[in-house]
């Protein structure tokens, strides 16, 4: 696909500066878009429910004690964590969630039940405590109207029903008492990612 | 030597026969294929599947829901369907998702105006390319 | 110990290729070329031989005081796996990337002789290359870095050289278990390897051509090189896409996923290499084309190696984020520059192009298969880095997955298709529409009786139809060239055919592999479009219907292996009430990890592949995938017989003076 006329063996070697010039500067270009890639998680996605209303899910309560429709909730903080039995780090940071809802009273804590059965959640809550009102969620419609990837994700929803943060991730110690505390001083935490979330169950 | 003759003329008479025979045959064999492909399912009709074919499926890698068996994704296809049946158009379906999953929920980029460069790229590479060939072919006569 | 013997075999190497690049440069550059590299050349050879025995010494021995060891093994692991650890991590693949090039710098040694200057300058080049890629494991990806702290019996300090005391974990947590769930992926890696390194030995020569500045024989002196390098890259990639089907359980075998595209686009470039220097070889045009495109496939190679391991994009494949990352980005900046610098200054000294007599001719069908390729390279690379610029510069992220690949990969390749069934057909210089049609006509008859018995059978889907008339024109077209060729030997049909396969091995070969790239064609196209899915639910004793065969669940099973455990279903396969196979879909679970890895179990008989993935099981009952490809396998033939084809080119003789004979005797 390249075209030597023998003018330009003899004198102007012109089109060979130009594309290496093109090529060049594309390698250039790419190098640079990488560059400022580095150390950023490819994986991590801004929920795009951040600044949103919450979403308008109804879900039965897992103990039979009826549905909870979640705009209802609006008028306190809410923290929305979804879960499942088979999914360990759900397993390690359910403590943490327990331990907040009783420290933070006026905060709603509701758990959301995420492609499993009600006997496992059920087992699973009569081991770790239940602490707060759970969901359950058979067939997901309520994980895809916040937009979630796996599990464990948390979502944070302020007074006035928006949805400020979310977490994803495996919990630490401490993240929900920061979160939390900026939501009561008036801030949008965002998206936060502590750890990779179980896709498959 | 009339016997030779005569063997000729039969031949060139079967040849003349057989040509015309390889031709029509020939013709019968290109109606039929094209009969056949003129017959074939509308491709691309469902829009259920073509728009599922372009929502990522959020529990997968790179799979779309049309593809995946993932729960999640099963349901988003009931959710397609319920939209489609509803009367929303393609780009309110894509959009529902999007405001769900972000933009990476939809495996096309489609044509917009930031993402035409995509789609520009190949197309400018393919009129220069075949201009150099033709231009190649031109200049050397 | 053996750290520090494997970290010394590194820096021996690395002096090697540093020892190497300078002085068959130095050579080079005097114009002496006196090939000089003995010593250097055993030292890069030796040191990465020894590298890397040392480091499969250490997985055998348990020896994790070595931190990558600590990381990536464990004593449970089978020895299979164990030895394969060695290039299943990082540090470990860029360690064998380095044994590969030192054994093609060895192997370019030995053809180089005494006032070979191109030679001596390709080993110059190849120094060059080694000094990155053994500097970079003697520093920032050092294989053999050693544990110095634990922490709750984990290794978690390393000292990036070997030269302290050390601390020992008692046990690891053994391979990625993504990588230790078939024995496929202790073999694609490797043969990958072999495929992308080997394009170094083209680069090299074309760079040392690019500096002599007068045209040379590299592309004669390359080509059995860039032939084997291709027929790695081959087989690696149909072994990833292989083992993608066979393992990982999603019911398919390519995702144009960002780590399957790098290995796809110096494959892509290289096919175009190969062809456009045939037109070279043969007419001598498309010299600086030749030498682009070369540069083009070594350093989109570079940039594979890079995609794969820099952490940037998101991929099931990719390894872990690292240092890495920006040393490989530099090292492509560094070869682009000076490549694409000494192509700007020098290629009119090397271009002499004859004229190109028609475009209606084979050069002409050549150009268009490059043509081709090169927009089917520029569309995947778009497809893969396009997101990334767009959210550079726009702050919109995009995904770019299988629809926009689909759409623009399919005209492309339907394209190619016929090209490469109306090459052989093309005379060179100038196609006489006669002699076109009367090579033409019988195969086009054969391709529309075989697309007419499609129809006549039932197939209505036009891709079906359209690339299987391709197919069956590609192999038409050869088979009659065959049988013309053969009859003029006068030798009987098969000895015939023997004796025109066997004297031009190059040329045959190439059609062989243009009929595995028909079969492959078809075996996509047809398990595509006439793919069946579904997902059931099912109880012990229960059977179910799909796609005309009837499934029954048996009995669950969990069974204990050195390494995992598999939790699985014993399911009954029949037809027309007949059991034909007993599948055993599973779910794997490694130790070190607590998600299950679902193992599909597919039967595969003549008209095709039944698929089972098992998502879920419990005491009740068995969530089962269910795919129904048909001919799926003829993508594996297809990929075999392309590789066989470049196998058989691979045998012909050194180099042959006499003129071809093909072109004298028709197509």
């Amino acid at each position: 696909m390249t075209a030597e006329t023998p003018a330009g063996k003899a004198g102007r070697p012109g089109w060979p500066w130009l594309v290496a010039a093109v090529l060049i500067g594309v390698g250039l270009a790419t190098a640079v878009v990488f560059a400022t890639r580095f150390g950023d998680d490819p994986n991590f996605v801004e929920s795009p429910l951040i600044g949103q209303p919450m979403p308008d899910v109804t879900l039965e309560a897992l103990d039979g004690s009826g549905p909870i429709h979640f705009p209802d909730l609006v008028g306190d903080i809410t923290v929305v964590n979804f879960w499942a039995s088979y999914c360990f780090p759900c397993r390690a940071e359910h403590g943490l969630l327990t331990e907040a809802a009783r420290q933070f009273e006026g905060v709603n804590f509701v758990g959301v039940v995420f492609q499993d059965t009600s006997d496992r959640a059920s087992e699973f809550l009569d081991e770790l405590g239940r602490g707060y009102p759970h969901v359950i969620d058979p067939d997901s419609r309520g994980a895809i109207n916040f937009g979630v990837f796996g599990i464990p994700e948390t979502y944070f929803i302020d007074a006035e029903g928006i949805v400020v943060g979310k977490i994803v991730g495996e919990l630490r110690p401490g993240v929900l008492e920061d979160t939390l505390g900026q939501i009561i001083l008036g801030e949008r935490p965002g998206t936060q990612t502590l750890g990779t979330v179980l896709e498959q169950p | 030597m009339t016997a030779l003759e005569e063997t000729d003329e039969r031949t060139a008479g079967a040849i003349g026969i057989r040509r015309m025979l390889v031709s029509a045959l020939t013709v019968v064999l290109a109606a039929i294929v094209i009969g056949g492909i003129v017959a074939g399912p509308d491709q691309g009709g469902d829009r259920v599947e073509s728009l599922s074919a372009l929502i990522k499926c959020p529990q997968c890698r790179g799979e779309s829901i049309k593809d995946s068996s993932a729960l999640t994704a099963r349901t988003m296809r009931t959710i397609v369907a319920e939209q489609v049946a509803d009367g929303r158009s393609d780009d309110e379906i894509l959009d529902y998702f999007r405001n769900l999953y972000g933009d990476q929920a939809i495996l096309s980029p489609g044509l917009s105006a930031t993402t035409v460069a995509l789609w520009a790229v190949p197309g400018l590479a393919l009129i220069g390319g075949v201009g150099l060939i033709i231009w190649l072919g031109r200049s050397r006569r | 110990m053996i750290a520090i013997i494997g970290y010394v075999a590194i820096l021996v190497a690395l002096g090697g290729s540093a020892a190497l690049a300078i002085r068959a440069g130095a050579s080079f550059l005097k114009g002496s070329a006196l090939a000089p590299a003995r010593i250097p050349t055993r030292a890069v050879l030796g040191g990465a031989a020894i590298a890397f025995a040392a480091l499969v010494l250490g997985l055998l021995t348990d020896d994790f005081s070595i931190g990558y060891i600590a990381d990536n093994h464990s004593t449970a692991t089978p020895f299979v796996f164990t030895i394969a650890t060695a290039w299943a991590a990082l540090e470990g693949s860029i360690l064998l990337w380095g044994l590969v090039l030192a054994g093609f710098v060895y192997g370019v040694y030995r053809t180089v002789a005494d006032g070979d200057r191109l030679g001596v300058g390709a080993l110059s080049v190849l120094g060059v290359i080694g000094v990155f890629f053994f500097g970079v494991m003697a520093t920032i990806a050092n294989p053999f870095a050693v544990c110095t702290e634990l922490i709750g019996g984990v290794c978690a300090e390393t000292s990036w050289h070997p030269f302290v005391t050390t601390v020992a974990p008692l046990d690891g947590p053994g391979p990625n278990p993504l990588l230790q769930n078939h024995i496929l992926m202790a073999v694609h890696p490797p043969v990958l390897y072999v495929g992308y390194v080997g394009f170094a030995v083209p680069f090299a020569f074309a760079i040392s051509t690019l500096a002599g500045g007068s045209a040379t024989d590299w592309l004669e002196r390359t080509r059995r090189w860039t032939l084997f390098a291709w027929v790695f890259l081959t087989a690696g990639i149909s072994l990833g896409a292989l083992w993608s089907y066979a393992v990982l359980g999603w019911g398919g075998y390519w995702a144009w996923d960002p780590v399957e595209n790098a290995s796809f686009l110096p494959w892509l470039a290289g096919t175009a290499f190969i062809h456009s220097a045939v037109v070279e070889r043969r007419r001598g045009m498309l010299r600086s084309w030749n030498i682009l495109l070369v540069i083009a496939t070594f350093a989109l190679t570079i940039l594979g190696t890079f995609l794969t391991r820099s952490g940037v994009v998101a991929s099931v494949h990719s390894f872990t984020q690292s240092a890495i990352g920006p040393a490989l980005l530099g090292f492509l900046l560094f070869v682009l520059v000076v490549s694409l610098g000494l192509f700007a200054s020098r290629a009119h000294l090397i271009a002499q192009s004859p004229r190109l007599e028609s475009l209606a001719s084979r050069e002409g069908v050549f150009l268009a298969n490059n043509l081709l390729l090169t927009l089917f390279t520029v569309v995947v690379l778009v497809g893969t880095l396009g997101p990334l610029f767009l959210e550079a510069f726009t702050d919109r992220v995009v995904t770019v997955g299988r629809p926009f690949f689909d759409q623009l990969a399919a005209p492309i390749s339907y394209l190619l298709l016929l090209a490469i069934g109306l090459g052989p057909i093309t005379p060179y210089r100038t196609a006489r529409p006669e002699v076109v049609w009367e090579r033409i006509r019988t195969p086009l008859r054969v391709a529309l009786a075989a697309g007419a018995a499609a129809v006549l059978l039932g197939r209505r889907e036009a891709t079906v139809l359209v690339v299987l008339m391709l197919a069956v024109f590609i192999t038409a077209v050869i088979g009659r060239h065959l049988i013309v060729q053969a009859r003029k030997t006068g030798e009987g049909f098969l000895g015939g055919v023997r004796r025109v396969v066997g004297r031009e091995p190059a040329y045959w070969g190439g059609q062989i592999a243009h009929i595995g790239v028909a079969v492959l064609a078809l075996g996509i196209t047809v398990s595509a479009a006439l793919a069946v899915q579904d997902s059931i639910t099912l109880r012990p004793g229960e059977t179910e219907e799909f796609a005309g065969f009837e499934l029954t669940y048996v009995a669950p099973f969990q069974r204990q292996t050195a390494n995992r455990t598999e939790l699985g279903a014993t399911v009954q396969l029949s037809r027309d009430g007949r059991v034909i196979d007993t599948l055993e879909p599973r779910l794997n679970t490694y130790p070190n990890q607590v998600q299950p890895i679902a193992t599909p179990a597919i039967h595969t008989d003549l008209s095709g592949d039944v698929y089972l993935s098992l998502t879920r099981i419990n005491e009740t009952a068995i969530g089962l995938d269910l795919w129904r490809y048909p001919l799926e396998y003829l993508i594996w033939l297809g990929g075999f017989i392309i590789v066989a084809g470049g196998v058989w080119s691979l045998t012909m003789r050194k180099r042959a003076r006499s003129r071809p004979l093909t072109e004298a005797a028709a197509p």
